[in-house]
C-alpha cells in the first residue's frame, strides 16, 4: 500500500473547505495587488502569482466542482485585469479543473506537496494561456522565452505558496473529520 | 569641715584638663601649619566634608526649586509641548510633500516635453500593469470620456511608448511597443531607410531594413508616418546589428527603447 495513495482506504475524510465568497474577496485583492505592483516585483520576467495560489489551494481542498467555479471566476477577474481575451479563463478553470481531480488521490496537507502542486499548476495554466493566445493570433517565436518566464514564475509562485503554508500552519488548526466505515 | 573630693570629681578634672592639652595641641598643629604656609589637615578635612555637605544640600535644594518651578510651569510646557508637536508634524507632511513632488520633477518633466511636442495631446497617468506580467501593456486613466480611442499613439517626452488596444469609458489599456504583438513603422533617422519594428519583449528588432543600408551602432530610429503614430517621434537607438544571411534581400538590428518602461508614471496620448 502506497504512502501516498489512499484509495485503498474504506474511509472518507469530510474537510470543510473555505467558503467561495472569501475566497472570491481573496482572488479580488490578489488580481488587483498584482495588478498595482506586479512591475515592481518582476524577477528574470515572472511575477509569483496570487491567483494560482488561491486557486490550486481551495481546489485541492473543495474538489473538481467548487475548485472549477473558482477558477471561472479568478480567470475572469484576470483576464478583465490584464486585457485578455478569454486565456486566463481558460487557463485558471483547466487549472482548478486538473488540481481538484489530482488532489483527490494523494495526500495533499504537507506544504511541500501543494508547494509543487503550485509550482506545476503554474506551468499548466502558463502553457494553456500561451496556446489560447497563439490561436487568437499572437505573434509565435517566443516560446523559448515564455518558458523561461514561466519556469521562473512556478518557482517563485511554489515558494511563496509554500511560506503561506508554513506561516498558516503554525497559527491555524485545519479540522479534518475522518468518518470510518467497516 | 574637710572637703573630700570624690573619684566622679577627679575624673571631671582628668577630663578639663585632657581637653585643654589637646586644645592647646591641636592649635599649636594649627600655628605649625599656618606658619609653613600650608593648610592644616585638619582643616582641609573640614572643609572637604563641608564641602560635601553643601554641595548635596544644594542638590537637594536645587531639586526641589526645579521640581516646584516644573510644577509651576506644567501647564505651558504642555502647551508648548503641543506647540512643538504641531510644528513637528506640519513639518514632516510637508516634507513628505516635497519629496513626493521632487520624486514627479522627472515625470513631469518628461510630459510637459511631450506636450510640448504633441500640443492635442491628453496626458494620463498609468494606473495599473499586467497581473501576470505576460503581456506587456498597461492600463491609464483616460478613456473614452477623454476622447481616447483605439489605435491612438502613447508617448513621453523621451519617445514612443505604445498604442492604445482597449479603450472603457475612464481606462485604457496601451500595449507597449517592447510587447511581441507591436509592430510599428520605423525610420533609421540618417539614413531614411524604412523598417517594421517588432518588439521582443525587452528591445525591438528593425526588420525589412534595405540591404543596402549603411547601418551603425547609435543610429537614431524613430517612428515613419502610420496609424498610431506621425513620423519623427524617437523610438531609441540601434544597439546591435545582425549579419544580412546569404542572398538575403535585407537586414535586421536590434533597438535599444529610448523610454524607460520599468518607470512609466505619466504619458500622453496622441488622440487623432
Amino acid at each position: 500500500m502506497s504512502l501516498y495513495s489512499r484509495s485503498k482506504f474504506r474511509s472518507i475524510e469530510v474537510v470543510p473547505g473555505p467558503a467561495l465568497l472569501p475566497t472570491i474577496g481573496f482572488a479580488i485583492l490578489a488580481v488587483f495587488t498584482q495588478t498595482m505592483f506586479a512591475q515592481f516585483v518582476v524577477f528574470h520576467g515572472a511575477v509569483p502569482s496570487l491567483i494560482t495560489i488561491a486557486v490550486v489551494l481551495y481546489a485541492a481542498k473543495v474538489g473538481m466542482r467548487r475548485g472549477a467555479v473558482f477558477g471561472i471566476i479568478a480567470g475572469l477577474l484576470e483576464d478583465s485585469f490584464a486585457g485578455t481575451g478569454g486565456a486566463w479563463t481558460l487557463g485558471t478553470t483547466l487549472t482548478a479543473l486538473a488540481v481538484g481531480g489530482i488532489s483527490r488521490t494523494f495526500f495533499s496537507d504537507g506544504f511541500a506537496m501543494l508547494g509543487a502542486l503550485v509550482g506545476l499548476a503554474v506551468l499548466l495554466r502558463d502553457a494553456v494561456f500561451w496556446g489560447i493566445m497563439r490561436l487568437e493570433g499572437y505573434p509565435p517565436g517566443l516560446a523559448a522565452v515564455h518558458f523561461h518566464a514561466a519556469l521562473w514564475q512556478a518557482a517563485i509562485t511554489a515558494a511563496c505558496a509554500m511560506a503561506y503554508l508554513i506561516v498558516r500552519a503554525r497559527f491555524i488548526d485545519d479540522r479534518t473529520i475522518v468518518e470510518r466505515y467497516p | 569641715m574637710v572637703s573630700i573630693a570624690t573619684y566622679r570629681d577627679e575624673r571631671g578634672l582628668f577630663a578639663v584638663i585632657g581637653v585643654v592639652i589637646i586644645a592647646a595641641l591641636v592649635a599649636l598643629l594649627q600655628i605649625d601649619f599656618a606658619r609653613q604656609g600650608r593648610p592644616s589637615p585638619i582643616a582641609a578635612t573640614i572643609t572637604t566634608i563641608a564641602t560635601y555637605a553643601q554641595l548635596a544640600v544644594a542638590a537637594v535644594t536645587g531639586g526641589v526649586r526645579g521640581a516646584f518651578t516644573a510644577t509651576a510651569n506644567l501647564p505651558q510646557l504642555a502647551r508648548d509641548n503641543a506647540t512643538l508637536r504641531a510644528q513637528n508634524a506640519r513639518l514632516v507632511g510637508e516634507n513628505q510633500q516635497l519629496n513626493e513632488a521632487l520624486a514627479r520633477v522627472p515625470a513631469e518633466r518628461d510630459i510637459a516635453l511631450a506636450e510640448l511636442r504633441h500640443p492635442g495631446g491628453v496626458p494620463a497617468t498609468v494606473i495599473g500593469y499586467d497581473p501576470e506580467a505576460a503581456q506587456h501593456l498597461v492600463t491609464i486613466d483616460r478613456g473614452a470620456r477623454d476622447h481616447v480611442e483605439r489605435d491612438d499613439g502613447v508617448v513621453t517626452g523621451a519617445g514612443a511608448v505604445g498604442r492604445i488596444i482597449e479603450v472603457g469609458p475612464i481606462s485604457s489599456k496601451v500595449l507597449l511597443i517592447v510587447d511581441a504583438a507591436s509592430k510599428l513603422p520605423a525610420v533609421v533617422r540618417h539614413g531614411r531607410w524604412w523598417a517594421i519594428a517588432i518588439g521582443t519583449q525587452t528591445r525591438l528588432k528593425l526588420q525589412y531594413i534595405s540591404q543596402d543600408a549603411k547601418l551603425h551602432i547609435g543610429d537614431v530610429v524613430v517612428t515613419g508616418e502610420g496609424r498610431s503614430f506621425h513620423a519623427g517621434t524617437l523610438i531609441g537607438r540601434i544597439s546591435q546589428i545582425s549579419p544580412p544571411n546569404a542572398g538575403a534581400l535585407d537586414q535586421s538590428a536590434i533597438v535599444e527603447p529610448a523610454v524607460s518602461f520599468g518607470s512609466l508614471g505619466r504619458v500622453l496620448v496622441l488622440a487623432k
